[in-house]
Formats: structure tokens, C-alpha cells, sequence
């Protein structure tokens, strides 16, 4: 089965500092993987590389084979860690951009998302809470078939119901074929929905194991093995 | 995708594009208006402040849509590409080049919507204010047409040409210049100022290779020559294709930039 994300060698600096340190990583089709390492350890970096946003200082990213250009945007649905919607757009101007620039946009799974969470279609995103952007954006998000989603920190400073909304919407929006790779910081909260997981550590990788492997093999949870590997 | 991003891009610049036209017509004729009736009335009173005021308020549209708009798509090309609206706008399956022709080219269609609207608006407080009758438009519309014909349509092509390719430069030169001076961390000012010394001195060389060009006679078998030289008697021409490879040189600076340091650190 072809990998869907490979990094070979990736390496990128910011000036002086190495971000992501030569790290090689292959994700497979259809699981569920945690990007997970403290702050600053390079799990946003990754994804703005896989993204385009970022070049490589060295070495190469692929998505599907190719490396990140106009036809892989086609094909990942990216979140970013922080409210990119224009603030004067409306729920549906946002629904009709999406759809208009993507051929893979489920425009009835976002109507039907919306219209649970109680979102008017009017609404300008600029009038939202913090917590409703961040929804509307996830659901935009996760209504596209894409073959990879690159969700950073989707529960990063949200409450414990919101969160529980994301991880929900995360598991009932994604296909069986698609590949989820979900930035953050706190395990416990997303640590049952996950098939792999991958531990970072300034810029480079401690650890890939899946899920079912960390706790048969080493007796822990993620979130114990990643307080053990991480502890200050 | 180039269509679908300038549809947006009009929807995104024209919340604030057409109000501020819509106002200056509307301005355009009120004050046409308050004319009308002070020549009826010539007593100075607070109508006539007040009437006073509405001609100003009318001036002050007119700079507004053709000052306000430009800075009102600088803003938009700056948040839109780079900030945070730039993690939306540059993962979506285009190219840097469809999202920078979308801007420049709505951005033209601005330039000029703004300045026939302009006439329009100019149009109305003279008709309104009854300076010029309706009975006697035809007679306008012959000083108009005689003041046309006495140019020729290459004249016009060259000037218009050159409108376009003036706006489109300036257009671009921010544009660079905002996504040059993004791409530094620190010193964005110093790297502001370095950038237009830069520019400024690839301009002269674009344009000494370009004098050089035509002056060896070069263009002479497509533009003609005569015994007084093919650069005197060929300035606009020369001076056409000097802006537009100065807008091509600008636009692969941004470009360049946009694509290889995408600054969304």
C-alpha cells in the first residue's frame, strides 16, 4: 500500500534553529495518527511543510508521491491552528467558497453540520465566539473527502464539550480510506480515537508505534508513556 | 480556478468598493442639487452652509474612491496572502500565479470602474445642478466626440496602455514590497527601503537596455523609422515597453517571493 505522507531526510531551519532535524516518517491509508510532542517541538512546522506553506531546508516531503503543490492541496484538507476564515464571511459565503474551490466539498454533510450546531447561515464569522469559528472551521474542514486531513492542535484551547464535539465530528466525518494526522498536545483527550502515534521532540522523532502496540507492548497509555518520555 | 478566485476577490474588496461609490453617486447628486438651488437663491444662510458642506462631503467622496479603494486592495492583497487568511488562501488548489493575476486584473477592473464613475458622478451634478440642460446634451456629446476625433485611435490605444501598465506597476510594487518585506522576520523597514533602491535601479537599467535597444534599431522594422531617429519619433512606444517589462520584472519579485518564502512561520 502506498504511503499517503513520507518524509525522507526533512529538514527544516529557521535561521539558526533546527526545527525538524533529518526525520523520516510514512503515514499509511485509513488510521488515525497523533502528532504529539510539547510545544515547540516542530509538530506545526511538519504540517505547514506538508501543506506548501513552509519549503524544505533539506531532504523532501510527498504527499501521495508528489511533493506539495496546487494537485496535493487537492487532496488534503488542512486545519489550520488558527481562524484563517475571512471574519466577514458568512456561514454560507464560507460554505460556497469551499465549494467552489473544492471538487471533493460535501456541501450537504456541512449544511447538516451546521444546522446541529445552530448556526445561522447568515451569520458573519466575525460576530462568532472563539469556540463557533473554530467549529465552523473544523466542519468545513472535515466536510471535504479528502484522502488526508492535517488537523493542527483542532482542541488547543477550546472547552471539554467543544473538544468532545471535534473529536466526534473528527470520527464521523473521515473515510475509512483517508488518513487523519491530528497536531497536539493533549493525549488523554484525544487518545481513544487514535490508531498510531507519533512522538516529537525538538524536531526530532522519539518514537512511531501504534496505539495498540504502546499499550500491549509497554503496559502504558500514551498519554503515561508520553509524561514518561517527556518528563522534565 | 482564475475565474472563481476573481469572483471572490470582488466579493471580498467590494464590501467597501461599492458603498463608497454608491455614496459618491448619491453625493454626486445632492450636490447638483444644492447648486440648483443657490442659483435660484444667492442669500447666504445656513441652507447654503449646509449645501456647502454637501459639495465638500461630495469632493471628499470622489478622493475617497479613487484614494480609499486602492488602499482598500493593498489591505486585502496584505491580509488575504499574507496573514492569517493567507493559511486558506495558499492551500487551495491554485497556483501563485492564478492568486496573484486574480488580484491584479480585479484590481484594474477597480482602477477603471472607479474613474468612469467618476465621470459618471461629474456627469450628474452638471446635468442636476442645470449648468447644461438635457436639451442641450446632444450638443455636449458633439464637443465630446470632436475632442476624441481629433486624436487618433492609436493615441488613445497608447494612453490607454499606458494606464494600464502605469496602475498595474504600482499595484505591483506594493505588492512586492509587501511580500518581500514579509518574508523577514526582523528590520521589515530597512529591507522596505533597500527593496526600492533595488527596484529603482533595475528600472534604469531596464530602461538604458531598452534605450540602447531601439536606439541601435532594433524596433525599427515593427514600429518604422525616419531621418529624425526611431527613438525620438518612437518615445511612446518605447516608453510602453519599458513600463510593461518593469510590471513583468515586479511581478516575478513578488512572485518569487510569495512561492519560495512563504513567510507563514
Amino acid at each position: 500500500m502506498s504511503n499517503i505522507l513520507e518524509c525522507k531526510a526533512l529538514t527544516k531551519r529557521y535561521g539558526g534553529k533546527e526545527a525538524l532535524s533529518a526525520i523520516d516518517l510514512s503515514l499509511e491509508p485509513g488510521r488515525i495518527v497523533g502528532l504529539l510532542g510539547p510545544n515547540g517541538s516542530g509538530k506545526t512546522t511538519l504540517i505547514k511543510l506538508a501543506c506548501g506553506l513552509l519549503t524544505p531546508t533539506a531532504g523532501g516531503i510527498y504527499i501521495n508521491g508528489e511533493a506539495p503543490s496546487k494537485a496535493t492541496n487537492a487532496i488534503v484538507s488542512y486545519l489550520p491552528e488558527r481562524i484563517a476564515l475571512p471574519l466577514w464571511m458568512t456561514t454560507q459565503q464560507a460554505m460556497d467558497f469551499y465549494g467552489d474551490f473544492y471538487a471533493d466539498f460535501r456541501r450537504d454533510a456541512a449544511e447538516d453540520m451546521v444546522s446541529r450546531l445552530g448556526l445561522e447561515l447568515r451569520q458573519t464569522i466575525k460576530t462568532m465566539s472563539k469556540g463557533t469559528r473554530e467549529k465552523l472551521q473544523l466542519i468545513l474542514t472535515m466536510s471535504r473527502a479528502a484522502r488526508l486531513y492535517l488537523l493542527d492542535e483542532p482542541i488547543g484551547g477550546v472547552d471539554p464539550a467543544t473538544r468532545d464535539y471535534i473529536l466526534k465530528t473528527i470520527l464521523t466525518n473521515y473515510s475509512e480510506e483517508s488518513t487523519v494526522l491530528i497536531s497536539t498536545h493533549l493525549i488523554s483527550d484525544v487518545e481513544h480515537v487514535l490508531d498510531e502515534a507519533v512522538f516529537l521532540r525538538e524536531g526530532s522523532i522519539m518514537l512511531h508505534e501504534s496505539v495498540d502496540t504502546i499499550r500491549e507492548e509497554k503496559g502504558k497509555s500514551v498519554d503515561e508513556l508520553f509524561r514518561e518520555v517527556f518528563a522534565c | 480556478m482564475l475565474g472563481k478566485l476573481m469572483k471572490h476577490e470582488f466579493r471580498a474588496t467590494g464590501r467597501i468598493g461599492l458603498p463608497l461609490c454608491g455614496i459618491m453617486m448619491a453625493l454626486s447628486v445632492v450636490a447638483g442639487m444644492v447648486i440648483r438651488l443657490w442659483s435660484d437663491n444667492l442669500e447666504y444662510g445656513w441652507r447654503e452652509q449646509a449645501g456647502s458642506i454637501i459639495i465638500f462631503l461630495y469632493g471628499l467622496s470622489v478622493f475617497a474612491v479613487g484614494i480609499g479603494i486602492f488602499i482598500v486592495l493593498m489591505q486585502h492583497y496584505k491580509r488575504n496572502l499574507l496573514g492569517d487568511e493567507g493559511y486558506l488562501m495558499r492551500t487551495l488548489p491554485v497556483n501563485i500565479h492564478e492568486l496573484l493575476l486574480s488580484k491584479l486584473f480585479v484590481a484594474l477592473l477597480w482602477y477603471i470602474a472607479s474613474i468612469l464613475l467618476t465621470m459618471l458622478s461629474g456627469l450628474v451634478v452638471v446635468f442636476i445642478s442645470g449648468e447644461v440642460k438635457l436639451s442641450e446634451f446632444g450638443g455636449l456629446m458633439d464637443v465630446i466626440r470632436d475632442g476624441l476625433a481629433s486624436t487618433d485611435a492609436y493615441t488613445w490605444l497608447c494612453a490607454f496602455l499606458a494606464y494600464i501598465g502605469g496602475m498595474s506597476l504600482l499595484t505591483l510594487l506594493f505588492y512586492a514590497d509587501y511580500a518581500m518585506t514579509q518574508s523577514f522576520s526582523k528590520h521589515k523597514v530597512l529591507y522596505s527601503v533597500i527593496f526600492v533602491v533595488v527596484f529603482i535601479v533595475l528600472l534604469r537599467l531596464v530602461f538604458w537596455f531598452n534605450s540602447a535597444l531601439v536606439a541601435s534599431g532594433f524596433g525599427a522594422p515593427y514600429f518604422g523609422s525616419n531621418e529624425s531617429g526611431v527613438y525620438v519619433s518612437h518615445g511612446a512606444e518605447v516608453g510602453l515597453i519599458e513600463l510593461y517589462l518593469s510590471c513583468v520584472l515586479v511581478y516575478f519579485i513578488t512572485w518569487a517571493f510569495l512561492k519560495y518564502k512563504p513567510n507563514l512561520e
